[in-house]
């Protein structure tokens, strides 16, 4: 369970997110979605611990987030690390394995063989020797996701894991985090994309500074809601009165894809 | 000859120079280089203040208030950086200006107070001359915690810098952790100022890492060339120093080292700056030279335009084409070859553009001039093979075939 009370932070006095609140089972796949600025990517810092609430507190697993960060793995942005560091492919999915108990100065032979299976899953082990710089944007982003699954956390958080992601790279990352999901796993990813959203996660939180609704999709997924929080433009609205037009399965099967 | 003394005094350093560039790596991966010249710059006026208090040899005094100083000053730029708008880079220049300048008014207080101030100079700008058996013994040690440091954490500083949100998920306290690579940092400063003076010390924390990161980005091969370079350098620094006394040994490190970074920087094949601008050169001309042996193969009796001339002579001296008669160029047989790939190339592509985009044939011509020059032959292959090895090109212009 993944609870938030009362949740507002913000810079100075520019609220980023105001008086949230809601509850939601785990493990589920968790979308964060929401327009431009509504606070998709604060409230996600804010379960990671990086950003201090001004009021409220979220709990996981029914303990406060300091003390359960041992169980979460987060994939940042890409565009937050200095690309030209010198280190090698494996030697980023290694520091998933990194805890802080064991002193030695080298990675484990387990923990190498942890990396390396989870660099195969995302279908990077070819390019475990590369300088991180020599890769495109999609195979760095992949790499990030074997790094976090190699935490092998309870829950799995990503910031916006597709954008700037070629259609390749995108599809294996839904695939991985499908197959992670499958095992037990939860995963809480903001998300830009409506035509998607309502298929890829089984509960959704749609923001707009404000809370507009958050549990299972099928609920918080519809034309009222989505209004609020996007206003009455009308190429999106319209876009998706199709797309629900067509697939009126959507919602349906939303947790078996 | 090489006197007892001057072994000392390389051995002095070699061992000052690469115990800095192994506690430099930390803070060049973390972006964080700027730091060594805070730090170098403000455990001057601790070094001031030991010598005014303690005297010029009491080393132990001059560690505590220089390392001291150093973590007065990383205070007060953290300070600044956390309750102002005012950017690290900012606070660092404030803080290293301060602190230097109340060492120099230090110094001149106790220069009209008669104190002996031999001690300080040699800190300002290093004196390895002056160096003593005890000192190497105390470098060497000082050089073994170093590394063995560096061993040891190699995990935590990779981690924490190159993507500190991650290391603060991991479990790494960060805060705890950059205030003791800070402090090492300013311990390791003041322990070799006296050698290679406080502020030229600080470059032999960046450089070395900075010339290795350039050759190799891989993390071990990093290393070893940080090390050797300032290995180099301190064997020639120390070399000098010895037989010419008078001479700043840190100026004379640092200038060695630039004289190894520059050429590499410059020179380094495929990564070197004027490497990689000989290399659009060549780029450029070959563009030139297919130009003006299309030019001859489409236009044969016709005069050569000014602007293909230099191109024309550099293919003359591959003997690609010659000048039968005064403007008038004729294509060798090999020109005539390669002339025919640049035109197949152009016109293949043309009729991709047309054929498989729908792209007018008035338009195709322009992307064509440039991708002649580009598309590679697994491509050309391709695409006619994907066009069924067309004769004749949208304008109806015959395509060369491959094996003519």
């Amino acid at each position: 369970m993944i609870e938030v009370h009362n949740l507002t932070t913000g810079y100075g006095k520019n609220t980023a997110l105001w008086n949230i609140d809601f509850s939601i089972p785990l493990p589920s796949f968790i979308g964060i979605i929401g327009p431009n600025g509504s606070g998709k990517s604060t409230l996600l810092k804010t379960m990671l611990g990086e950003r201090k609430p001004l009021t409220g507190h979220i709990t996981l697993f029914g303990q406060p987030i300091a003390q359960v960060k041992n169980r979460l793995a987060y994939v940042p942005q890409l565009n937050s690390v200095d690309w030209n560091f010198p280190v090698q492919v494996l030697d980023v999915v290694l520091m998933g394995r990194f805890k802080t108990n064991s002193w030695g100065p080298f990675y484990s032979k387990e923990d190498k063989e942890k990396a390396k299976e989870y660099l195969n899953a995302v279908g990077m082990l070819d390019f475990q020797k590369r300088q991180i710089g020599e890769l495109s944007g999609g195979q760095r982003q992949r790499v990030f996701l074997a790094r976090a699954l190699a935490r092998e956390a309870d829950v799995l958080l990503l910031d916006e894991p597709l954008a700037g992601v070629d259609a390749a790279s995108g599809e294996r990352i839904l695939n991985v985090l499908s197959h992670y999901q499958q095992q037990g796993h939860s995963i809480i990813m903001v998300h830009h994309d409506l035509l998607t959203a309502a298929s890829l996660f089984d509960h959704l939180i749609l923001l707009q500074t404000r809370l507009v609704a958050a549990g299972p999709s099928p609920k918080v997924f519809n034309l009222e809601n989505l209004q609020t929080a996007y206003g009455t433009d009308v190429s999106i609205l319209s876009d998706l009165i199709n797309k629900l037009g067509q697939s009126p399965n959507t919602f349906t099967n939303a947790s078996s894809q | 000859m090489i006197s007892e003394q001057a072994i000392w005094i390389v051995a002095g350093c070699m061992v000052a120079a690469l115990t800095l560039s192994i506690a430099g790596i930390p803070a060049y991966l973390r972006r964080d280089a700027l730091i060594g010249d805070a730090l170098s710059h403000s455990i001057f006026p601790g070094v001031v203040l030991s010598v005014w208090l303690f005297g010029a040899g009491n080393s132990v005094a001059l560690y505590i208030t220089g390392t001291g100083m150093g973590a007065m000053a990383l205070l007060l730029i953290h300070y600044i950086q956390q309750k102002t708008i005012i950017p690290k880079d900012g606070a660092i220049g404030i803080i290293l200006i301060v602190f230097f300048s109340a060492g120099l008014l230090m110094m001149g207080q106790l220069q009209r107070s008669g104190i002996p101030l031999w001690g300080v100079q040699h800190v300002l700008l290093g004196k390895a001359a002056t160096i003593l058996p005890s000192d190497v013994a105390f470098l060497i040690g000082l050089f073994s915690l170093s590394a063995a440091l560096f061993f040891v954490f190699q995990k935590w500083i990779w981690l924490q810098a190159f993507d500190p949100k991650f290391a603060q998920l991991s479990g790494i306290p960060l805060r705890p952790y950059s205030i003791a690579i800070s402090l090492w940092t300013a311990f390791v400063l003041t322990a070799t100022v006296h050698i290679l003076g406080a502020i030229l010390s600080a470059a032999m924390l960046l450089t070395p890492s900075a010339i290795g990161h350039f050759i190799r980005p891989k993390p071990s091969s990093f290393i070893r060339i940080a090390l050797l370079s300032c290995l180099i350098s301190a064997i020639g620094a120390g070399f000098v120093s010895a037989t010419l006394p008078a001479m700043s040994t840190g100026a004379l490190m640092v200038i060695m080292l630039f004289g190894i970074a520059a050429p590499i920087f410059l020179f380094y094949p495929k990564k070197g700056i004027a490497m990689k601008s000989w290399a659009r050169q060549q780029e450029s001309n070959r563009w030139k030279e297919e130009n003006a042996l299309k030019f001859m193969f489409n236009s044969p009796s016709s005069i050569l335009p000014i602007e293909h001339h230099k191109a024309a002579k550099r293919c003359s001296k591959m003997g690609l084409a010659v000048e039968a008669e005064p403007l008038h160029w004729n294509l060798t047989p090999e020109g005539k070859t390669k002339a025919e790939r640049i035109v197949r190339k152009h016109r293949l592509w043309e009729t991709y553009l047309h054929q498989q985009l729908s792209i007018s044939k008035d338009r195709v011509h322009e992307n064509a001039e440039w991708i002649e020059h580009l598309l590679d032959d697994e491509f050309e292959d391709r695409i006619a093979a994907e066009l069924k090895h067309p004769k004749l090109d949208p304008h109806a212009s015959p395509i060369p075939p491959k094996n003519a």
